[in-house]
């Protein structure tokens, strides 16, 4: 994937206006496993949601392959999203009506998955990620940790390209954190699916194999 | 999977799909009844007018119904009855002549529609005969015995058996006088009619009024009389060209379009109503949805395009209107059709509200199959309607926008 000098400002030519990403160059190579970091308001979470196409930015274009995903229609973007890519969030990730079971086959029902491979691949996730004893309860009746890791199997569920993570264990303790990004770490590698993070999190950090920090809106190391 | 959720969501918002559901039931089930009610006293309004005087057919010379004066009478009754004799689909015909004229009372003086009638063959055509309250019907040799309507009646201060004056103009415009005995006294319920109307035996009438084998018009009855309207073009047809046939929608015309505009009047008033409830579900709907935006959001950014969102929260509403909608028009239906059966009956009624035509205790209610399907129609779509502008307004936030929604 290459982001060709994208930027992003808000309020364009208002006094508001805020420049949040200026000329960035960037080149992911599948099954990478990369943290976006830098200070708050630096340009992270908006940086992951042009990659993800939930925001469109001001200039600049990005292609996966051969594809350029800047120049899809909101339509196209949104079903580009919903094959190829894996959210998830700081929080709210769930869709509450829904038990966890159901939320993490959600994506593979709408894609058409055959039932039979959505029950195997929704009972292989959560014996890696130890939510065997939650796949009928509801949202709302577990814990902070125990939906981050529900929301990290739905991501991963479909198999998507890419998966994109805003502070994944923002809400969490170290212990959880900790035992996410592992979890993380290990689909990662059994699984061969490319992670970029937004965080500041040491425990994602540490973890992390690249780590790109930006700073006002520019990137200032890439390691 | 969209419908799974939408379910999923209409069982979760237990408030709102409550508040919906039951709005929408009960105002298609009253929508129903209450249309059917306003067609019933309208039909039962008709119906008493037709059949209390007016007949389900008149014959009249052409201008008859613009000026009915004595220009314009059936100058040759005898040839109208030949004719009608003839035609195997009119049961019963009779002739009348009516007239105005003055009736008094020592001081009282009274203006009245005073009509020459055969009594034998008046009885089966109009109610006059059952109509009687006091005294006695008319007969076929009677000559100075008038039959009264009972306001008449009061305001002449006349029972049974007083005698009155009348004083009216005959065919030669030269003045008509005479003294008549109160035979009878009716009562129809119909307030004009029983407060203007009086009878005399047509034969004798005529001998005062020179009006021997002269009618104002025939009023006739037919084996069929739903089918009233395309026998009186078949009689028209074979008339001598100076007459006419008309049917009572026809004669009634000015009574059915007070009917046509009564009915409107009482769906614009009962639209103000449904607009109410129209607003009420489309705020229920928008709340329930911006308590859901973030949801929303969730849902665009796994991959949903706002066309999956507006079909998930459409079919929501469409599932909800669609199961109370039904129901309530179930309950509506078998209310009316319970009603029409069983009317309810309010002693007094009649007495109340004999101005407006009402001539009977009971409350009319009319069940008709396809006004009952498109009343529910008119509110599944107006409810389905409100769906929109939520929608609308909520596919205008961006995905992030709904995803940090507070
Ligand atoms: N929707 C928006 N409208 C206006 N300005 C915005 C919007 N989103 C972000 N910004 C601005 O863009 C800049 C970058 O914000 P961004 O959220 O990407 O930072 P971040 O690095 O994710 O910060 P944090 O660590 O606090 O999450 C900030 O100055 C922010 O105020
Ligand atoms: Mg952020």
């Amino acid at each position: 994937m290459k982001l060709i000098n994208i930027s992003k400002t808000f309020f364009p030519d208002s006094p508001k206006e805020v420049k949040a990403l200026v000329n960035i160059n960037l080149t992911f190579e599948e099954g990478e496993f990369t943290t976006l970091s830098g200070e708050s308001g630096s340009g992270k979470t908006t940086l992951l949601n042009i990659i993800g196409g939930l925001e469109r930015a001001s200039s600049g274009s990005i292609f996966l392959d051969n594809l350029e995903l800047t120049a899809l229609s909101d339509e196209q973007m949104a079903d580009f999203r919903l094959r190829h890519i894996g959210f998830v969030f700081q929080a709210y990730n769930l869709i509450s009506v829904l038990t966890v079971r159901e939320n993490i086959g959600f994506i593979m029902k709408l894609l058409r998955f055959d039932e039979v491979e959505i029950d195997s691949r929704i009972d292989e996730l959560a014996v890696i990620l130890q939510i065997e004893d939650i796949l009928d309860k509801f949202p709302g009746q577990i814990s902070g940790g125990q939906q981050q890791r529900v929301a990290v199997a739905r991501a991963v569920a479909s198999r998507p390209k890419l998966i994109l993570a805003d502070e994944p264990t923002a809400n969490l303790d170290s212990k959880n954190s900790e035992r996410l990004m592992h979890m993380l770490r290990t689909l990662n590698e059994k699984e061969h699916v490319t992670v970029i993070f937004a965080s500041h999190d040491r425990y994602v950090l540490d973890q992390s194999r690249r780590i790109i920090v930006l700073e006002d809106g520019a990137v200032i190391e890439d390691h | 999977m969209l419908y799974s959720l939408a379910i999923k969501n209409i069982l979760a918002s237990k408030s709102r799909t409550l508040t919906i559901f039951l709005l929408s039931m009960f105002t298609t089930a009253f929508f129903i009844v209450y249309v059917a009610y306003t067609d019933g006293s309208h039909e039962q309004m008709i119906k008493s007018s037709v059949e209390i005087y007016t007949g389900y057919a008149h014959i009249n010379t052409k201008g008859y119904q613009e000026e009915s004066d004595y220009d314009h009478l059936i100058e040759d009754a005898k040839q109208v009855e030949t004719f009608l004799k003839q035609k195997p689909f009119v049961s019963n015909f009779s002739p009348r002549f009516e007239t105005y004229v003055l009736l008094s009372q020592k001081e009282k003086t009274v203006g009245s529609m005073l009509s020459g009638i055969i009594p034998s063959r008046e009885s089966s055509l109009s109610r006059l005969k059952s109509a009687l309250i006091k005294g006695s019907y008319l007969e076929d040799n009677d000559t100075r015995a008038i039959y009264l309507g009972s306001d008449l009646a009061k305001r002449l201060s006349v029972d049974v058996g007083d005698e009155i004056a009348m004083i009216g103009s005959s065919l030669d415009y030269s003045t008509a006088a005479d003294l008549f005995v109160v035979k009878g006294i009716f009562r129809t319920g119909l307030f004009d009619f029983d407060l203007s109307s009086a009878f005399v035996n047509k034969d004798y009438l005529d001998s005062i009024m020179m009006s021997e084998n002269k009618a104002s018009y025939f009023v006739l009855d037919f084996d069929d009389n739903q089918a009233a309207d395309s026998y009186t073009k078949i009689l028209s047809k074979s008339l001598p060209s100076s007459y006419e046939a008309l049917s009572w929608q026809a004669l009634l015309s000015a009574l059915v379009q007070l009917m046509q505009v009564d009915s409107l009047f009482g769906y614009i008033s009962i639209s103000v109503f449904f607009i109410v409830i129209f607003f009420v579900i489309m705020i229920f709907s928008y709340v329930n949805i911006y308590s859901r935006v973030r949801q929303i959001g969730l849902l665009r950014a796994l991959g949903l395009t706002s066309k999956d969102i507006r079909i998930l929260l459409f079919n929501e509403l469409l599932i909800i209107t669609l199961v109370s909608v039904s129901l309530g028009a179930v309950i509506g239906a078998a209310a009316t059709y319970y009603l029409e059966v069983y009317p309810i009956t309010i002693s007094g009624l009649a007495d109340t509200y004999k101005e407006y035509g009402i001539v009977s205790d009971t409350i009319p209610t009319h069940f008709d199959a396809f006004t009952i399907a498109w009343n529910t129609f008119s509110i599944f779509i107006l409810n389905l309607s409100s769906i929109f502008y939520p929608i609308y307004k909520i596919n205008k936030l961006s995905v992030t926008e709904a995803m940090r929604y507070v």
